[in-house]
């Protein structure tokens, strides 16, 4: 199990993870992402594509209905990418492969499918902290 | 010409800047919306090196502001952007109606 430390923000509040993203030429892309309980699919903005070794999930381009409070439908690719997480104390997971969805966003998140699936969530808000412990496979 | 940005690394691998620099771009979002619009932004040591529509355009913006005697850089890409609240309050439709 590895346990990492979350970015904690307020005002707005949110909580970001560290990720790296397999890309083509063999490194590893960094980003911070939106730890998002509402996400049943991590997403990433569509342009990292260009750089990012896939491959295409089954249902190929779909559509997604939200069915939060927007109740929009957006357009997606699904595939599957190759993803490690870390955070600033030095723990980092090996990197494993989830669904992920690919669309006209600029909010990368991470979502259930293949990550939070896998993890236990502690949050403390009062105290600025959080952590998430996840047996990647 | 050898690109002198380098924005993919190894595995377990992390120069660093990238933390602190994530960081700051959280923290100074707001600021940085006003001042370059809703775009893709790279930062090196709390520094924009250079912003575009696109991840590609504001790496090559970047490219061409980084200074010649500086060597090889590992900035961090960010989307920056505008946080857009779900909830407004508002007077109520009754309270109105109360009046």
């Amino acid at each position: 199990v590895t346990h990492l430390r979350l970015l904690i923000y307020t005002d707005p509040g949110e909580v970001q993870i560290f990720c790296n993203l397999i890309r083509k030429d063999g490194g590893q892309e960094k980003l911070t992402a939106t730890v998002d309980t509402g996400a049943e699919i991590s997403l990433f903005p569509l342009e990292l594509l260009d750089i990012l070794e896939y491959r295409l999930g089954t249902r190929g381009q779909i559509t997604v209905d939200q069915a939060g409070l927007g109740n929009q439908s957006f357009a997606a690719i699904e595939v599957y990418i190759f993803i490690s997480l870390e955070d600033q104390l030095g723990n980092i997971t090996k990197p494993f492969e989830i669904l992920a969805w690919f669309a006209e966003t600029n909010s990368p998140l991470i979502g259930f499918a293949g990550v939070l699936d896998l993890a236990v969530l502690h949050l403390d808000m009062p105290n600025r902290e959080g952590w998430l412990e996840i047996r990647a496979p | 010409m050898t690109s002198r940005i380098r924005m993919g690394h190894p595995h377990g691998q992390t120069p660093p800047n990238v933390y602190a620099d994530f960081d700051w771009i959280r923290r100074h979002e707001k600021e940085l919306v006003e001042q370059y619009g809703e775009c893709s932004i790279i930062v090196y040591q709390q520094r924009v090196l250079g912003t575009g529509a696109t991840y590609a355009a504001a790496l090559e913006d970047a490219e061409r502001n980084l200074p010649p005697d500086m060597g090889e850089v590992t900035p961090v890409h960010q989307w920056l952007r505008r946080r857009h609240p779900i909830l407004r309050v508002r007077p109520s439709l009754s309270q109105k109606t109360d009046k």
